[in-house]
């Protein structure tokens, strides 16, 4: 029977029964004999029996509930509460809620398909749920296509019936075919990528909370900008005695083994523990949900790029918990004028976001600013931290340093790593100029860096290859009257400070931030890389005048003093905002 | 399982749209949810509607204004990151709260099953339809729409090793549940936070319960109807894919080889 026909066969009824001046009690039972024979299966009496008993009229429940029960608010079916819906609808109470309700359900608004709502079929039985337990297959099905295209089918028709009552609001669900064969599709599956496994495996093994987060590409790289964090890593131990601060290696090349990381004195994690062979996108995820999960209050790349890399790309986001700090050296260019490094690379776009970059020379700071047009308040967050080469571990910074001692012959240090840009082809130059000077190179090579071409050294009877060294304390210094350094791109090469402590007269081009150190007062400083008769004369004139050669040597190590020493490495890096914290509690 | 409408003074459960700017399209919604809400009403249950009006466009407030059943209780200036439903949760006063985004639509089915299901379990559950029907725009175009099934995740049964590595390579989820109360004050949902990229709150917050020890459930047979814009991207969640982030969870800190085996 539809809603419409109900309501015009109401009509009349109630025309009819008010004309005929019955009491209202009549009139109320004849609109309820109504209701319920307009509504079949809502009075359920077997119900109301086993509810309200046998006795007396309620032999005949439903002459009772007409007569009487409906008035004293018993209910007509296990599931309506003539009581709970009088207290949802108040106005009810001229009449019994049942009443009510069965007239509003008459009158409600059509469903979409026509249908008033409540006048729907019963709802379907709920489907059985698993007790005391998920449902296995269940999980299956949704990781499995073709399973997933057979549990369709078996919802299809059950879906269909459903959105027949929904087609009106939402049209483009009309359970048509076009719709059902559209929905049909083998959807593909998903796979887990890799970096959620070892970003897991990577977090269960990090200490937690991290204060200060070091990204390091390797450690065992023996360059200056390594030995300027193996100096860092001291004083973030001391100053986080309690832990706090410890390395993550994001990037392939990290290079030491977990049975080897004792003695560096704090955890240590590498993705290349976990999974060496990642490649760098999955490094990048790792890293960045690990940033997020750690918060670190400081997070410092050292020359990582992966860790440069996850600062461009949510440097902004990742700013907001922690204070990001980098490292850069140089600005250098190679070859026909490529430029490399991470001066160029991530300059500028990553600098808004961080909270400082530490370099080791003011040069690169000033290029920085003339390069890419740093505001004041930018260029306050470029931080030279001199690289400590005295007064490590509580020694006598100034007993340290050996004066200078001329050994009476023309013989030359070289000492730095063996690399590309340290021009080892213009020493070769400069010892073709000086076949009466000796050169003898210290220095090893660095693994998988481009090839340099040693083979001239042969050839040289004034030229020794020593190679590498253990120490400075290996070095003879009393064999030589001079220290040479040639070189194309630096920053403050910890090998000419180091010179400067064994009391060598130096010669060095003005490249990166070697003038800030070498000027006419505390040695030679040629004009570029490739100076070959300004090296020449300056070796020179070191050889004839060995007083003024100790004149410099002394001004290079008052200037070594003052800005090289481990006070004053830990001074100025007490001083740069932000970067140290007060230990955090564990959580 | 408890008849009528109020028990002990509070209904079975409320029923929470969450209205943001969907405009008119909230009457398919509503219409969805009252269709529900009418098959529970029927079985016994007491249910109770709200609606919550976020910062939403004058369209979505008139249509509430206008076109809203007043039996509907409207819950206004909900402007959290959440979407409004950690206030719906304090201003409800449903033993189990259920969430419908505005805009989507549920199976007729859904809260009566859902509540009959509650009924026969022990436990706290998080409660989700068995498939997910997303639909775009235009049934023409045929743009959004797919089939996907939900699948159970109770991680202390479960091969909870992959089955986390898979919850956190993708939410399985869509944004349509049923939970007790109490599971929202023991894993409140969490606010997003755009800054932080944490953007993907119904995804970070079924991480935070599973790792709080509530299992999430199926309830065979139903369904949610997620709207989808003309990119095809759930309404409820316009968002593109590299932008669906959590935030922190301890379930990231699980370790997988020491999970317990299923």
């Amino acid at each position: 029977m539809s809603g419409n026909w109900r309501r015009v066969a109401l009509f009349p009824f109630l025309v009819l029964s008010r004309l005929a001046g019955l009491p209202q009690a009549a009139v109320i039972a004849l609109f309820l004999v109504l209701a319920l024979t307009l509504a079949p299966g809502f009075f359920d009496a077997k119900y109301y029996r086993r509810q309200y008993g046998t006795r007396g009229l309620r032999r005949f429940p439903r002459l009772e509930f007409v007569l009487n029960g409906a008035r004293r608010l018993r209910d007509p079916n296990a599931w309506f509460s003539q009581r709970r819906y009088l207290e949802r609808h108040p106005r009810a109470s001229a009449i019994p809620p049942v009443l009510h309700y069965l007239a509003r359900r008459m009158k409600r608004r059509p469903r979409p398909d026509g249908a008033a709502i409540e006048t729907s079929p019963p709802a379907a039985p709920p489907v059985p749920v698993p007790p005391d337990d998920v449902s296995p297959a269940s999980r299956a099905t949704a990781q499995d296509p073709q399973a997933a295209l057979q549990r369709f089918d078996a919802l299809w028709p059950a879906m269909r019936q459903d959105l027949l009552g929904l087609r009106d609001v939402a049209n483009q669900l009309s359970p048509t075919t076009v719709i059902h064969d559209r929905l049909r599709q083998v959807r593909p599956e998903s796979h887990v990528p890799a970096w959620i496994g070892i970003a897991r495996q990577v977090l269960a093994d990090l200490p937690t909370p991290i204060d200060h987060l070091l990204l390091l590409p390797w450690m065992n790289i023996s360059g200056g900008a390594e030995r300027a964090m193996k100096h860092l890593l001291a004083a973030l131990n001391s100053h986080y005695r309690d832990g706090g601060v410890c390395i993550f290696g994001p990037d392939p090349v990290f290079d030491v083994p977990p049975g080897e990381r004792g003695g560096f004195g704090l955890p240590i994690v590498a993705i290349n523990d976990y999974a060496p062979q990642a490649d760098f996108q999955t490094r990048l995820a790792v890293l960045h949900r690990v940033l997020i999960e750690t918060r670190p209050r400081v997070v410092h790349c050292g020359n990582s790029l992966v860790g440069w890399s996850a600062i461009r790309q949510f440097g902004p986001e990742l700013a907001r918990d922690s204070s990001l700090f980098g490292n850069i050296y140089s600005d250098i260019r190679l070859f026909d004028g490529v430029p490399v490094g991470f001066f160029w690379q991530f300059f500028p776009d990553t600098f808004p976001s961080m909270a400082g970059v530490i370099t080791d020379n003011r040069t690169v700071i000033a290029r920085a600013g003339e390069n890419f047009g740093f505001l004041p308040e930018q260029m306050a967050k470029l931080h030279c931290l001199p690289t400590p080469v005295i007064g490590l571990e509580g020694a006598d910074a100034r007993a340290e340093l050996r004066a200078f001692h001329d050994p009476g012959v023309a013989r030359s240090l070289w000492l730095s790593r063996i690399a590309i840009e340290k021009r080892l082809d213009v020493l070769q130059r400069i010892a073709e100029a000086m076949p009466e000077r000796d050169f003898e190179l210290f220095g090893g090579r660095v693994e998988q860096s481009t090839p340099v071409d040693l083979d001239w050294i042969g050839d040289r009877d004034n030229v020794t290859l020593h190679g590498a060294f253990a120490n400075l304390a290996a070095i003879p210094a009393d064999r030589f009257d001079s220290y040479v350094f040639t070189t194309t791109a630096e920053g403050m090469p910890i090998a000419l400070l180091e010179a400067a402590r064994l009391g060598l007269p130096i010669v060095a081009p003005d490249v990166g931030g070697i003038g800030e150190f070498i000027d006419e007062t505390t040695g030679w400083l040629v004009s570029g890389p490739e100076a070959v008769d300004e090296y020449v004369a300056a070796l020179r004139a070191i050889r004839g005048d060995p007083a003024e050669a100790g004149r410099r040597v002394g001004a290079a190590q008052e200037r070594l003093l003052a800005r090289h020493s481990w006070a004053r490495f830990e001074e100025v890096l007490h001083a740069i905002p932000g970067y140290l914290h007060e230990r955090r509690a564990a959580s | 399982m408890t008849l009528g409408i109020v028990s002990g003074g509070r209904p079975d459960l409320s029923l929470v749209v969450l209205a943001d700017s969907q405009g008119t399209l909230l009457h398919g919604t509503v219409t969805a949810a009252e269709r529900t809400i009418g098959q529970a009403r029927e079985r016994g249950w007491s249910v109770e509607a709200l609606i919550v009006r976020q910062t939403g466009d004058r369209m979505t407030d008139r249509w509430i204004e206008t076109r809203l059943d007043p039996t509907w209780r409207v819950v206004e200036g909900a402007t959290d990151g959440d979407g409004g439903r950690m206030a719906a949760v304090a201003a409800s006063g449903g033993r189990l709260i259920g969430i419908l985004p505005g805009g989507d639509l549920c199976s007729a089915n859904w809260l009566p099953t859902v509540l009959e299901a509650t009924s026969s379990v022990s436990g706290a559950f998080v409660w989700r339809p068995e498939a997910v029907v997303s639909f775009g725009p235009d049934y023409m175009g045929g743009v959004g729409y797919g089939f996907d099934l939900q699948p159970d995740i109770d991680l202390a049964r479960h091969a909870p090793g992959g089955e986390i590595d898979r919850l956190l390579a993708r939410h399985p989820y869509s944004s349509l549940l049923v939970a007790p109360r109490t599971v929202f004050e023991a894993a409140p949902f969490p606010s997003a936070d755009p800054a932080r990229g944490w953007n993907d709150v119904n995804w970070w917050w079924t991480c935070n319960t599973l790792a709080a020890g509530f299992a999430h459930r199926i309830v065979p047979a139903t369904f949610h109807y997620q709207r989808a814009d003309v990119l095809g991207q759930p309404l409820s969640l316009p968002l593109s894919p590299e932008k669906r982030r959590i935030g922190p969870s301890p379930l990231w800190r699980v370790p997988p080889e020491t999970a317990p085996a299923g």
